[in-house]
């Protein structure tokens, strides 16, 4: 699903954000990418959003190499992705139907199939009595599922999450990732940013360990142990 | 023929089906339209004096170059009129005799160049000029009459050929029993120069002004583009293609536009209302007819056009500048 292949990136102010980054994520799988602050994660993931172009390397993301992919059609490239960001990036004078419908509406669905399609998603996340509340009436933690909502509304094959649950207590975090999981167990690949190690230490996924833009590790974390299976 | 049928089946289905994808596209094409040109309307009652302001700016923008215009366009109407009844004055010998006056009438009848004739004795003109200058006893304080008789000859030649003009006076000049023949028409020629001038300046001020409203829209645009840069950032998260974010900014210019060519209209009609009575009292003094010069329905439909299309084209080019700025970084 995901492929980079000698990848690296560096910034007009010559800072090297990441650099020889090679690692695969197979369809279906679920992963974690950390790394402490300035590591390259966001980075990493703005590369596969396509809000960054690597400075050389290869990435390809769902068979498509991105750098064939012209600045027209990064919209439509966008629309097979799902993103969660750590500011929740909604809307604010719009309802919670109409935050999550946003991907159907840009994909040009049929508006019975989008009043659908949003009520499954927010069922999906537990929010489905709050379809037609304002975002501000919105706890930080419904926030955030409003946007995972959102980025799954589409069935996208692959799932990118930067830091989804920064702003969250430990229990709802939990809830969040457990959601992930859900997500992934019906055949997403999920790719999660977080350096948040306690939440994903009992999680039995690949971890993806990024240290000043090299990536050091891309094994699988057994137990609570710091011991990685690469 | 049952593979037959399911081959004409499969082609109407098959043609049925591209119909209904067509027509769902064109609706949709359409709605994505409504809903843009919706958006921008509630945009811009948000936003109510900065708004107006725009509105009044537009408006004072293109108000200048149309008024102008007008006034060129009906300083022209006059002038025409001027020219069309340009008249040269054939002042006779003193000493010319009656049977040479009638001769000479009768030559200028038989003229094709000539519309009409008008004889004025030395005494009607005597008469004429006692009472112009407000001396009614001058003719009997005078012991000979100075003045000659004058012929006034209409020609039939219209305003725009001066030569053929000047070329008839001076054929004029040369008949016998002329004494001198006058065409007062080098101011005439020289307030259409003015004119000229004047219409030149019209269309470059109109320019500079046109550049001007593109520069209003293009600010005001890139204003509510910050406003709304966290908006755009989240539609180009989940997937909206560059159209559909350029649209709303260009209804919004278009409407900033279309509003500010309005106000341009009435503008312009006002000011026209409060100098039309001074200058018809002008053109009365001068003997030529002037029509009510308001700015009419294809005016306004001008005006809303051109104010549209800037407002349009603005919205687009600062929108587009922001989408290409943001690739770049």
């Amino acid at each position: 699903m995901i492929s980079f292949n000698y990848v690296t990136k560096t910034y007009g102010n010559g800072f090297p954000a990441l650099r020889q980054v090679n690692f695969e994520l197979g369809d279906g799988e679920m992963a974690f990418l950390t790394g402490h602050s300035g590591a390259g994660k966001s980075t990493l993931l703005k590369i596969i959003l396509l809000m960054e172009r690597c400075t050389s390397g290869q990435v390809i993301v769902n068979h498509m190499p991105l750098d064939k992919i012209k600045g027209r059609d990064v919209a439509y490239f966008r629309r097979t992705i799902g993103v969660i960001l750590q500011d929740p990036y909604l809307l604010p004078n719009s309802t919670v139907h109409q935050n999550v419908a946003l991907p159907l509406v840009f994909s040009g669905c049929r508006h019975q199939d989008i009043a659908s399609r949003v009520r499954a998603a927010l069922d999906k996340v537990g929010l489905l009595s709050k379809e037609k509340m304002p975002i501000e009436t919105l706890s930080q933690g419904e926030q955030e599922r409003v946007s995972i909502a959102r980025a799954i509304v589409h069935k996208p094959k692959l799932l990118l999450a930067d830091e989804p649950t920064g702003n969250l207590d430990p229990a709802l975090s939990t809830e969040i990732m457990h959601l992930f999981e859900q997500f992934n167990q019906m055949g997403v690949t999920v790719l999660i940013a977080t350096h948040d190690l306690g939440l994903i230490g009992h999680l039995r996924h690949r971890i993806l360990t990024l240290h000043q833009g090299r990536m050091v590790s891309t094994g699988v974390r057994m137990m609570a142990d710091e011991e990685l299976v690469v | 023929m049952t593979e037959e049928k399911h081959i004409i089946s499969a082609q109407k289905w098959t043609s049925h089906s591209f119909l209904e994808a067509t027509m769902f596209k064109v609706r949709q094409y359409l709605l994505n339209h409504y809903e843009a040109l919706r958006q921008s309307a509630h945009e811009l009652r948000q936003t109510q004096l900065g708004t107006l302001l725009t509105f009044l700016m537009i408006g004072v923008s293109i108000a200048l170059p149309a008024g102008l215009w007008t006034a060129v366009h009906n300083m022209k109407g006059l002038t025409g009129g001027l020219s069309h009844n340009a008249q040269i004055s054939l002042f006779l010998r003193m000493d010319v005799s009656t049977n040479e006056v009638e001769n000479l009438m009768d030559v200028l009848k038989s003229n094709r160049a000539i519309a009409s004739i008008q004889y004025i004795s030395p005494e009607e003109g005597l008469k004429e000029f006692s009472t112009r200058i407000g001396m009614q006893g001058l003719s009997d304080s005078l012991s000979d009459n100075p003045l000659p008789a004058v012929i006034t000859v209409e020609p039939k030649l219209v305003g725009e050929n001066d030569s053929e003009l000047e070329n008839l006076t001076v054929f004029l000049r040369n008949l016998p029993g002329v004494d001198n023949a006058t065409l007062d028409f080098k101011w005439l020629k020289r307030l259409h120069s003015i004119l000229i001038i004047g219409q030149r300046t019209v269309y470059a001020l109109a320019l500079l002004l046109g550049l001007g409203v593109l520069l209003v829209v293009i600010n005001a645009i890139r204003y509510l583009i910050q406003r709304y840069h966290k908006q755009i950032q989240i539609y180009q998260l989940v997937g909206a293609t560059d159209p559909y974010i350029r649209r709303p900014f260009i209804y919004m210019g278009l409407q900033y536009g279309f509003w500010g060519g309005l106000l341009a209209w009435m503008m312009d009609n006002l000011i026209l209302l409060v100098l039309t009575p001074s200058v018809r009292n002008l053109a009365d003094s001068y003997g030529v007819a002037f029509h009510t010069p308001y700015l009419g329905i294809l005016a306004l439909l001008t005006l809303l056009c051109i104010g549209s299309v800037l407002g349009a084209l603005g919205g687009y080019w600062a929108v587009n500048s922001y989408l290409r700025q943001q690739q770049r970084a």
